[in-house]
Order: structure tokens, then sequence, then C-alpha cells
């Protein structure tokens, strides 16, 4: 019954989601660059090896030291390298310059801004949980437990974007007082 | 190699890197980099950029 409620819900909520997103970026009149194209193709990349090394070097370990130590469940492995795959894509592109659509204004400090009130946001609700809340070991499995399972991976996801525009921004004051 | 030719023309037009940047319709970070020498554009963005300092290719890109 939880799981037909929960289907019902996705339907609802995710299928008009996906269109209004999609109508949305249909009328987007925002583009990037050839340089920004070139740097977010290479961010992609670069995001891909990684996750695929990360998928790599869990199934080594799995393979040598699974039986004797924990394992993360399927859903939690995915998750994970999507998480990390969203990271080192996002920070690539924010330190590429390729992050933003061209004509952009003050696209850092705004974005950096809102960065920080998310991971506040996530702070709160990751301190008003236990970590039973996010995680639960059964039989040497780690797996996600409930819908808060999420909010650590974002707050990993906005934390890692955070850090990478203040060292943007720190870059660019650095090269502004160059260049004068 | 720093692209010294497109600076000084961009200077002379009185034009700052945000308003080149503008005019060809790219980001002010790839005016930069092509100025700094650290991307080359493709042959549509270079005949943007000369057509917005009223230049030749031969005299901004030509080596």
């Amino acid at each position: 019954m939880k799981n037909v409620f929960i289907l019902i819900l996705l339907l609802c909520v995710a299928m008009p989601m996906v269109i209004i997103f999609y109508a949305l970026s249909k009328n987007n009149k925002h583009d990037y660059d050839e340089m920004q194209e070139l740097a977010r193709g290479k961010a992609g990349k670069l995001a891909f090896l990684i996750t695929m090394s990360l998928c790599g070097a869990y199934y080594l370990y799995d393979l040598f030291a699974g039986d004797s130590l924990l394992r993360l469940s399927g859903s939690t492995l995915a998750l994970l390298v999507f998480g990390v795959g969203l990271a080192v894509f996002s920070s690539y592109c924010i330190m590429h310059d390729a992050y933003f659509y061209v004509g952009t204004k003050d696209g850092l400090k705004s974005s950096c801004k809102i960065n920080i009130f998310i991971c506040i946001i996530c702070f709160v609700s990751l301190a008003m949980c236990s970590p039973k809340d996010f995680f639960e070991i059964k039989n040497g499995i780690i797996g996600l437990s409930g819908v808060s399972c999420f909010t650590p991976f974002i707050l990993s996801i906005y934390v890692i974007d955070t850090i990478t525009f203040f060292l943007k921004i720190r870059q660019e004051q650095v090269l502004e007082s160059l260049e004068e | 190699m720093k692209n010294l030719r497109m600076k000084s023309a961009r200077a002379a037009k009185d034009l700052s890197q945000e308003q080149l940047a503008e005019i060809c319709n790219v980001s002010r970070q790839t005016i930069s980099a092509i100025e700094k020498g650290d991307y080359n554009p493709t042959i549509k963005l270079c005949l943007a950029i000369c057509k917005a300092l009223d230049k030749t290719l031969d005299e901004l890109f030509w080596e």
C-alpha cells in the first residue's frame, strides 16, 4: 500500500515537474559559449572517469574485503556515485567559468550566498536527526533508511560547491589585483 | 602566447572585456582567456571579434 502511494505521488508530482522543466528549457534563451561548452565537455568526461574509477575501486573492495568488512547496498552506491559525479562536474565547471550562462551578472557571489543558505538548512536538518535516520546496517550491508537519507548527500554536494565558489572568488580577486 | 594585438585593439576602441564579450555574445572569461593565450577561439568567434574591433583576421590573429 505504501509503495502504491509513493508511485502515485511520483506520478502526480514528478511527472508535471519534468514536463514543466522541459517546457522551460525549450523557452530558455540563455546559452553557453564555445569555451564554456568545451569546459563542460571536459567536466563530463572527468566526472565519468572518476565515477567509473570509484565503481572499479568499490568492486575490488567488495571482491577482496567485502566478506570481512561492510558492504554498501545498491541504492547507497548509486547515490554515492551520482553525488561524486555531480560534485566533480559542478566543481570543474565553476573553476573553469562554465557554470553560469553567458551574460550572468554577479553569478558567483549570488550563487555562493544561495549555497550557504542551503548548507545551513541541511546542517539544521542533519542536526535534528540521528545517524540511524539516514543509514541502517543489516547483515553487514549499509543501506539507506527513509527519505532523510538524501540530506547528507545533498549537504556534501553543496558544501563542495560552496568551497569551490569561495576558491573561484578568491582566484578572481587575486587575478584582478595582478592585472591592476 | 598572449594576444597583445587584440588587447590593444580593444583598448583603442575603448571597450572593456565585458563590453566586447557582450558584443560577441560570449562570457568575459572567454575574452580574457583569448587575450591571455589560454584559449584558441573558433573561426566563428575570431570573425565576431574582428567585426567588433573593426580589424581583419590577419591583423588580430595571424602570427
